[in-house]
C-alpha cells in the first residue's frame, strides 16, 4: 500500500497488479465532448459489427472486440466455462505459444486482455500507432485461432483455483459470492463468473471447444476502433485481419428472468475479523428498460458513490460506521441485482443494517427535496463526458452501447434523459424497485461478537 | 508556493493537484497518522462551507476530488471538464487554506479511519506489506503504517493537527500542479487569486529527513487464511538516482510484466501462483524492491526458492542484451501510453519538480532510457540483486516448518 486515500474508490478489485514502477499513473482520461462522439459504424461482409472513431490527438490506437457471450451461457454444472475459454485465448494459438504472444505484446508496452462478465466478454489490445498492425495481429489471431492446448488448458484451470482461494480470503468478494446465490436463485446469473471450484474441476477441454465452436464467431463480435488512425486504415486492417473469418450460426439465448426475493433471507458467514462485511439487496432491472434512468437518479441519491449521498451522509458521516458505503444497480440484459454494501466494526453490525433499511424505507416515503434532485442531475450530466475520457473506457462504453442496442444518439441523448426525471419518478420507481422487507442479507464476520438479529 | 502546468489543448477536462511535500514519514511516532488524518480532515469545514456543503460542491461540480497520503506526500487534486477550472481552483483552496478542524468533526472522523485501518487489517494483499514495511525498515518512520496507529488516532486533539500542519503545510514546500485544457492567461491570474496568500511554516519538515537502514530477515504471521501471502524485499534506489532506468529495467525484466521471468517461471510455467509482481519504491533518500506472491501453503518454500533464484541469477550474470533491449522498448511504450489523461501527466509536473526540481520532458526520460547500457545494467544488478540482505514476511496459514531453510 503506497498511498492511501480519503475517498474510497468505487470498483476497488482484486485484480492481477503488475506494477511496473515506472508508470506509476493508473487513471487515464482526455474528455470528449459527447455530441462529438459520431463512429462510423458499418457490418462486414461475414457478420462483425465495426465501429470506428478516430482521435488523433495523442499516438495511441485501442482495438476492442466484444463478444456477446459471458457466464450465463455456462451450463449449471459448468459455471466458469465462458471465463475458461476467456482466460485461455491469449494463452497460445496455433502459430504462437503463450509465451510469445506475451513477450510479442510486452515489448511494444502495449497490453492485451481478455476477460469474461456476464452478459458478454472482451478482449482487446491497447498499442501505439506505430505498432497498430501488430495490435490487430495478435487480437485476431486470439480471437480466430486459440489453440487450447491440453497443457495450457491444465495450467490455467489451476490458476484459476489460486485465484478463488484468494477470493476467498476477501470478505467482500464471499459476501458477493452468497449474496448472488441468494438474489438469483435457479438463475444462470447465481453463480461467480469465474466458476467454483466444484463446478470448474467438471469442465473438460472438449467443453471449451465446444463452447468456443458455439459462441465465436463474426456475427457474435463488435469490432471497435478508437486512437489514432483514419476510418481507412481501421476498414482495410479489419478486412485483412477479420475478413476470412468463416461464419457460424446465430447462437440461441436463454432470456430467463430471475425470480424475486420473497421473504427477507438472512446468510452469515462466519471469519476471524475484525469488521464484518454487509451486503443487503434483492433483484434489480434491465439495462433497457425504460426506467433506468430514474432508476439512476434515485440511486444516486441514496448511495450510489457520490459523497453527498444519503447512505454516505448517515451511515458514514453522520455516524462514523464505515469508511465507504455504496449503493448498486447492475443493470444486465436479464434483469440485474440492487445491492448496498459496506464495511463495519463487529460491534456495530447490528446499527450499520437498520441504518441501511432506514434510508431505503425513508427515500421510498418520502419524496427526495429539490435540491437533491437538481444536485443529482447536476453530477451525472456534468460527470457523463467523464466516463468516457480514455480512449480504453471509450471503447468500452461504445460497444455496450451497441449491444445493448441503446443507439449511438445514446452519446447526445443521456443528459436529455436524466434531466427529464421529475421527483415523483424517483418516488415511484423507489417504490417499485426497493423493498426493505423482502430482502437477502449477507453477513460475513465475527458472528459471535455481531449477535445479529435476524 | 511553486506552480507547474501544461496545456493539453486537445482535451476537455483539467486537473489541479496541491501537492504537500510531507507524508507519514515526516511524523514522529507519537503523530503517527498525523498527515492522513489532516488530508480527511480538509474536506469537514471551512470559514465558510459545512462538511456537506464540501460534498455537495464537488458533487455538483461533476467531477472527481480526492485526496491521498503517502510516506512523503499529501496530495488534493481535482479533475474537472475545463469549463469548471475556476468554481475547482476556489473549492481546492478554501479546503487547503481555511479548514476549520472542528472538534465534533474529528471526533466523528476518527471513527471512520479506524474503520479505514480494520479495513487493512482484513486485506491479507495489504496487510503483508504492511508487516514487509515493518520489518525491512524496523523503527524508521519509513516502516509506521500510513494510517497511523490505533492509539495515536484515538488521542488526537484539535492542538495537535494545527501544530502538525503549522509546522508541515509549508508553502516552500507545495506545489500546484495543472495540467489539461486551460487559457495560460486567465489561469496565472486565477491561481494567485486562490492560492497567493498561503500560510508559511515555521520549519522545513523534510529536513528531519534521514535515510533508513534496510534489515534482512524472516518474519512469519500465522492467520486462518486460504492463502500464503508474501514478500520479498531488497533495497532499491532513491527515486533520483541515476541508476533508476537501469532498475527499471531490471525490475521489468524480474517481476514487472507479463513476459517478466516471475511471472513466466512461478505462475505460468508451474502455475504455482496466481498473483505473482515485483515493484520499486522510490523516495526521496532511500528505496525498495519488493517482490509480491500469494500462493498454497504447501508451496511457499518452493516460491520462495523460485525467486531467490531468479533474484541470484540477475545478480550474478544481469541480463541478456536481448531482454534489455526488449525490457527498453517496452518501458518506452508503457511511458507514452501512460500520459493519456490529465490526472497523470498532473502527477508527473508534481513528482518531477518534488523530486528534481525541474520538469523532465517525455524526450528526456525516452533518451534516459535508451541510454541504459549493458555494464551499467550488470553493477546496479551486482550491487542490489543479492540474497544477504534479503527481507522475507509471511501471511497466512504457515507451518512451523515453513521457510526454516531461509530463517
Amino acid at each position: 500500500m503506497s498511498s492511501t486515500r480519503r475517498w474510497p474508490v468505487p470498483g476497488r478489485q482484486a485484480i492481477l497488479a503488475l506494477v511496473m514502477g515506472l508508470c506509476v499513473f493508473l487513471l487515464r482520461s482526455g474528455p470528449t465532448v459527447a455530441a462529438e462522439i459520431a463512429p462510423t459504424k458499418f457490418v462486414t461482409a461475414n457478420g462483425i459489427t465495426v465501429l470506428i472513431l478516430e482521435q488523433h490527438f495523442l499516438p495511441i490506437v485501442e482495438i476492442h472486440a466484444l463478444i456477446k457471450t459471458g457466464s450465463s451461457q455456462d451450463p449449471p454444472d459448468k459455471a466458469g466455462l465462458a471465463n475458461l475459454v476467456a482466460s485461455l485465448l491469449d494463452e497460445g494459438t496455433t502459430s504462437r505459444t503463450s509465451k510469445q504472444l506475451a513477450e510479442q505484446i510486452d515489448f511494444v508496452g502495449g497490453s492485451l486482455e481478455a476477460k469474461a462478465s456476464e452478459d458478454f466478454t472482451t478482449a482487446s489490445a491497447r498499442v501505439l500507432k506505430k505498432d497498430i498492425d501488430l495490435g490487430f495481429t495478435l487480437l485476431a489471431d486470439m480471437l480466430q485461432r486459440p489453440a487450447f492446448h491440453k497443457q495450457e488448458f491444465e495450467r490455467v484451470r489451476t490458476q484459476l483455483l489460486g485465484e478463488m482461494a484468494s477470493d476467498n480470503d476477501d470478505p467482500g468478494h464471499i459476501a458477493m459470492k452468497a449474496f448472488n446465490q441468494l438474489v438469483f436463485h435457479g438463475h444462470s446469473y447465481r453463480w461467480p463468473v469465474n466458476g467454483t471450484e466444484e463446478t470448474l474441476h467438471k469442465i473438460t477441454l472438449a467443453d471449451v471447444q465446444g463452447f468456443y465452436g458455439r459462441e465465436y464467431s463474426p456475427s457474435q463480435i463488435i469490432l471497435t476502433i478508437i486512437g489514432d488512425v483514419t476510418l481507412e486504415q481501421a476498414t482495410a486492417l479489419t478486412q485483412t485481419h477479420f475478413g476470412s473469418w468463416k461464419k457460424g450460426a446465430a447462437a440461441v439465448r436463454n432470456m430467463k428472468h430471475p425470480l424475486p426475493v420473497e421473504r427477507k433471507t438472512v446468510q452469515l458467514i462466519e471469519k476471524d475479523l475484525t469488521q464484518s462485511t454487509i451486503v443487503l439487496g434483492h433483484a434489480g432491472i434491465q439495462r433497457t428498460h425504460p426506467d433506468f434512468y430514474s432508476v439512476t437518479v434515485m440511486n444516486y441519491i441514496l448511495g450510489a458513490g457520490g459523497f453527498s449521498s444519503r447512505l454516505m451522509d448517515s451511515i458514514r458521516d453522520k455516524q462514523g460506521l464505515a469508511y465507504g458505503i455504496t449503493s448498486h444497480f447492475d443493470a444486465r440484459l436479464m434483469p440485474g441485482s440492487f445491492w448496498v454494501n459496506l464495511q463495519t466494526k463487529t460491534e456495530t453490525t447490528n446499527q450499520a443494517i437498520v441504518g441501511v433499511l432506514s434510508e431505503i424505507k425513508s427515500i421510498r416515503d418520502a419524496p427526495v427535496s429539490d435540491q437533491e434532485l437538481a444536485e443529482a442531475k447536476s453530477f451525472l450530466i456534468g460527470s457523463f463526458p467523464l466516463r468516457f475520457d480514455s480512449t480504453a473506457k471509450l471503447a468500452n462504453v461504445l460497444a455496450q452501447v451497441e449491444f445493448y442496442g441503446l443507439g449511438l444518439e445514446y452519446f447526445s441523448d443521456y443528459p436529455k434523459w436524466i434531466d427529464r426525471v421529475t421527483k415523483e419518478d424517483v418516488q415511484r420507481v423507489a417504490k417499485q424497485y426497493l423493498d426493505p422487507k423482502r430482502y437477502a442479507l449477507v453477513v460475513v464476520g465475527n458472528l459471535a461478537k455481531a449477535k445479529i438479529k435476524r | 508556493m511553486r506552480v507547474v502546468t501544461e496545456r493539453m489543448p486537445t482535451l476537455k477536462s483539467v486537473t489541479v493537484g496541491v501537492w504537500v511535500n510531507a507524508g507519514s514519514r515526516d511524523e514522529q511516532s507519537s503523530q503517527a497518522g498525523y498527515s492522513h488524518f489532516i488530508e480527511h480532515m480538509l474536506f469537514k469545514g471551512t470559514s465558510k462551507r459545512s462538511s456537506a456543503d464540501i460534498s455537495r460542491e464537488i458533487d455538483a461540480l461533476g467531477g472527481e476530488m480526492n485526496a491521498f497520503t503517502s510516506r512523503e506526500t499529501t496530495t488534493y487534486y481535482v479533475k474537472v471538464l475545463d469549463q469548471q477550472l475556476q468554481r475547482a481552483l476556489e473549492l481546492l483552496s478554501d479546503l487547503f487554506l481555511h479548514s476549520r478542524f472542528a472538534p465534533r468533526e474529528i471526533e466523528k472522523e476518527k471513527q471512520v479511519i479506524l474503520e479505514e485501518v480494520r479495513m487493512v487489517r482484513d486485506d491479507p494483499e495489504d496487510l503483508v506489506q504492511e508487516l514487509h514495511s515493518g520489518q525491512v525498515l524496523r523503527r524508521h518512520p519509513l516502516g509506521r503504517p500510513i494510517l497511523g496507529q490505533e492509539k495515536t488516532i484515538r488521542e488526537i486533539r484539535r492542538i495537535d493537527l494545527l501544530r502538525y500542519v503549522e509546522t508541515h503545510y509549508d508553502p516552500r514546500q507545495t506545489v500546484i500542479s495543472i495540467a489539461g485544457n486551460f487559457d495560460q492567461a486567465h489561469l496565472d491570474p486565477m491561481v494567485a487569486r486562490y492560492f497567493g496568500k498561503g500560510r508559511w511554516a515555521k520549519t522545513n519538515p523534510a529536513n528531519g529527513r534521514h535515510p533508513p537502514d534496510l534489515h534482512g530477515g524472516v518474519l512469519l504471521k500465522k492467520k486462518r487464511l486460504e492463502q500464503v501471502h508474501l514478500c520479498l524485499g531488497l533495497n532499491g534506489i532513491a527515486a533520483g538516482h541515476e541508476d533508476r532506468y537501469a532498475l527499471y529495467a531490471l525490475n521489468t525484466v524480474l517481476g514487472g510484466s507479463v513476459s517478466s521471468r516471475l511471472f513466466q517461471e512461478i505462475r505460468e510455467k508451474r502455475g504455482l501462483a496466481y498473483s505473482i509482481y515485483s515493484f520499486l519504491s522510490g523516495y526521496s533518500d532511500s528505496g525498495m524492491i519488493t517482490v509480491y506472491a500469494a500462493t498454497r501453503p504447501k508451496e511457499v518454500d518452493r516460491v520462495v526458492d523460485l525467486v531467490c533464484r531468479e533474484i541470484r541469477r540477475i545478480g550474478d550474470k544481469g541480463v541478456e542484451r536481448k531482454e534489455l533491449e526488449q525490457a527498453k522498448t517496452q518501458m518506452k511504450g508503457s511511458l507514452m501510453l501512460s500520459l493519456e489523461s490529465s490526472h497523470s501527466r498532473m502527477s508527473k509536473l508534481a513528482k518531477d519538480e518534488l523530486t528534481h526540481g525541474r520538469h523532465v520532458s517525455l524526450e528526456d526520460m525516452l533518451d534516459q532510457i535508451d541510454r541504459v547500457g549493458e555494464e551499467q545494467v550488470l553493477h546496479v544488478g551486482r550491487q542490489f540483486f543479492k540474497l544477504d540482505s534479503l527481507a522475507i514476511t509471511g501471511l497466512g496459514p504457515l507451518s512451523s516448518r515453513s521457510l526454516q531453510a531461509s530463517r
